[in-house]
């Protein structure tokens, strides 16, 4: 059995009317990850998650969840899934839905209770639990939908753009959430496009656009531009210093020194040559290359045939290491 | 267990939360209640719980006519359109979106996605439905049978036969709406083309049963006139030989065009109805499997067509001396010509039907695409 809570090779989906939605994936899941699975609208993003919860047939590759090839039931009571425009019965309450769903996985019903009561409390519904889902907002019903998917203890939770509809704090509160889960020992598998959202807790990603698999891998290892430091003072260096800083590989623009390195450490003598200097530091920074610049990076590359070369972006993709 | 009582108690919850379960529970009750309100005393008949009476020899306490009537006012009427018609079309409109939305998308992904397979899940939903109409029709039945109790004073369970066989009315109709809703996920689509379906096997079985008793009544009325012809010639050459003497030798011209003109008639009418009745066979029998209802419901201690002995009371009434012999006639080739079909033959084609259109319908169901 593989380490992997998800192992497919080669998965293909074309819809009838011909759209090809996937065009051979692979991906590994290590268990015990947060993943998430980026790309534009009509990346094919849903169509994976579809197939791996038995929506849609796949129309070819093999691959395994949870030890069992997909499309196999008994994996799927071990699953959590909060899918894409989730339905839930708008007549039931909020805490009838996560009854629902423990219903139709078979939990427990001594063990219902409790972890309905647990859920409820985890997504901070609590309060509003006895009204109907229709008297809901749109981020209530959604905090219910990821509660739902908690109900069965699963071992690998699918959220389709959890996210939708969620306010600030909310979103907040699903990160914590989310780390909670990992701790927990669960696998979570998120599809979003809301980038920032998954930038401070995600282990690994794969990006995949117009069906196709563009890179995978843990976020540090995917970025392609390094991280660097940016000084920025005001007044004039003296020339002498600008010269014996160009000679040490700062680049400097007006007002602005950048440092290639990720080592505050490394730029403590530049500090404190503008401070003899008496100049003014207005801001230091340590800037890495952002989940959405990276993602638009990949993303651009395939859909333009010549791309044009990004600044501090080698011209050929990046190799991606996969582990 | 538990996945499969979670779906049928979904889908009561889903069905009472509509404006439908109400309306339709509201108009049964109603329905019964009229009925109940009807009532016999030693003077007479009452409505709405006595508040009109009228006075009757006939119909009053005790009598067996009063009970035929009571009785037929179930089945000429509630039997005839409140269940067969009106229950069974509200109760396809309460189920028309039980399917069509357990393939929407948003809430698929949340049954379709568990532990119960594909089918699993739609035996489970189609058994849902059927419980529900079970129930419903139950509630109707029961308070028909206390009002059969309360009002001619005796306990009818003959009366409970109406409660499978609008089930299966209501199945066979239910199962064609199932096929067109899986495949269209479309509620409005579903109900339509089952109400069309429902008119169009409702006329193949009308225009068949009309073509049936015009030729049977064309044979008796040869029938008759070929004994009266026999009898007036025997009478006039010697004595009658008896009824069963057939008119073999040496007719007349004149008599032999018209037994010729006829038969023909009769012959075409032949081949079309068998023509209908094998096209008929295809159909879903929703009429006919309601006479069988009928059919089997007792009246005055007696089993059989509660419609004929009504009809025959009534006409009793209205008609002179002479005409008696007609009626009777009429109610005789009504009885026959619901007698041309067995009852396994209405039912077992019906429910080929429905397990062609169930077996149709699951396979849609599990191979949808969502
Ligand atoms: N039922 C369907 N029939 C035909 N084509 C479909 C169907 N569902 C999706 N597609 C197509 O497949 C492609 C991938 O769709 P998918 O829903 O997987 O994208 P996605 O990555 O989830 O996008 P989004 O971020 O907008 O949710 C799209 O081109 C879409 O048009
Ligand atoms: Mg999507």
């Amino acid at each position: 059995m593989s380490d992997y809570v998800l192992d497919l090779t080669g998965i293909r989906k074309t819809y009838r009317g011909g759209v090809e939605a996937l065009k051979g994936i692979n991906l590994q899941v290590p268990r015990g990850c947060i993943y998430g699975l980026l790309g534009p609208n009509g990346a094919g993003k849903s169509t994976m998650v579809k197939i791996l919860t038995t929506l849609i047939r796949r129309s070819g590759g093999e691959g395994t969840m949870l030890g069992k090839p997909i499309g196999d039931r008994s994996a799927l009571q071990k699953v959590g899934l909060l899918p894409e425009h989730a339905q839930f019965p708008d007549y039931l309450t909020g805490r009838q839905v996560i009854e629902f769903t423990a219903g139709l996985q078979d939990v427990p019903t001594s063990e219902t209770r409790q972890r309905a009561d647990s859920l409820l409390e985890l997504v901070d519904m609590t309060e509003a639990q006895g009204r109907k889902m229709r008297g809901y907002s749109k981020g209530m019903k959604q905090r219910i939908g990821i509660a739902q998917a908690l109900v069965n203890d699963p071992e690998i939770v699918f959220l389709d753009e959890p996210t939708d509809g969620v306010d600030p704090a909310g979103r907040r509160d699903f990160r914590l959430l989310m780390k909670r889960l990992r701790e927990e020992g669960r696998t979570i598998f998120i599809n979003t496009h809301i980038l920032s959202e998954l930038e401070p807790i995600v282990d690994r990603v794969a990006i995949i656009s117009q069906g196709e698999l563009l890179g995978e891998g843990i976020l540090d290892d995917l970025r392609s531009e390094k991280p660097e430091f940016h000084i920025e003072f005001e007044g004039a260096l003296s020339p002498a210093t600008v010269e014996s800083m160009e000679k040490t590989g700062l680049i400097l623009n007006s007002g602005l020194i950048t440092a290639l390195t990720s080592r505050a450490a490394d730029i403590q003598p530049v500090i404190d040559q503008l401070r003899r200097e008496g100049l003014t530091l207005s801001r230091v920074e340590l800037k890495t290359q952002s989940l959405e610049e990276l993602f638009m990076g990949f993303v651009d590359q395939s859909n333009v045939a010549a791309p044009p070369p990004i600044p501090g972006t080698p011209v050929n993709p990046p190799a991606i290491p996969r582990s | 267990m538990k996945p499969y009582l979670t779906i049928l108690l979904d889908s009561f919850r889903m069905l009472k939360a509509r404006t439908i379960f109400w309306v339709t529970l509201g108009i049964s009750l109603l329905v019964a209640l009229i009925y109940l309100s009807i009532g016999f005393d030693e003077k007479g008949m009452s409505l709405f719980f006595g508040l009109s009476h009228f006075e009757s020899d006939m119909f009053r306490r005790g009598t067996p006519q009063s009970e035929t009537l009571y009785v037929a006012i179930f089945t000429k009427l509630i039997a005839e359109y409140w269940l067969s018609w009106i229950a069974v079309l509200l109760a396809l409109v309460s189920c028309a979106a039980i399917f069509p939305e357990a393939l929407q998308e948003g809430a698929s992904g949340v049954v379709l996605t568990k532990k119960l397979s594909r089918f699993q899940v739609f035996v489970a939903k189609f058994v849902g439905s059927l419980l529900f109409v079970t129930l419903q029709v139950t509630l109707f039945v029961v308070i028909v049978f206390v009002a059969l109790r309360w009002r001619v004073g005796s306990w009818n369970p003959s009366i409970f036969w109406y409660v499978p066989l609008i089930l299966l009315v209501f199945t066979y109709l239910y199962s064609f709406m199932v096929v067109i809703a899986v495949k269209t996920k479309s509620v409005m689509t579903a109900l339509i083309l089952t109400l069309v379906l429902w008119a169009v096997s409702s006329f193949v079985g009308f225009i068949e049963g009309q073509i049936y008793s015009a030729i049977k009544m064309t044979e008796r009325m040869e029938d008759s006139g070929k004994r009266m012809d026999v009898e007036a010639r025997s009478a006039q050459t010697e004595e009658a030989e008896g009824e069963e003497a057939l008119p073999s030798e040496e007719p007349e011209m004149k008599l032999e065009q018209e037994e010729y003109r006829s038969s023909s008639d009769a012959n075409s009418m032949k081949t079309w109805h068998q023509r209908i009745v094998a096209a008929y066979a295809l159909f879903p029998k929703t009429g006919r499997t309601m006479e069988i209802a009928d059919r089997l419901l007792v009246v005055n201690g007696e089993k059989g067509s509660s419609k004929g002995t009504f009809m025959t009371i009534m006409m009793g009434m209205e008609m002179e001396e002479h005409d008696q012999g007609m009626s009777e006639e009429f109610v005789r080739v009504g009885e026959e010509s619901a007698d041309r079909h067995s009852k396994t033959y209405a039912i077992g084609t019906s429910v080929a039907f429905s397990v062609v259109m169930l077996a149709l319908s699951a396979w849609i169901f599990c191979r949808k695409e969502i």
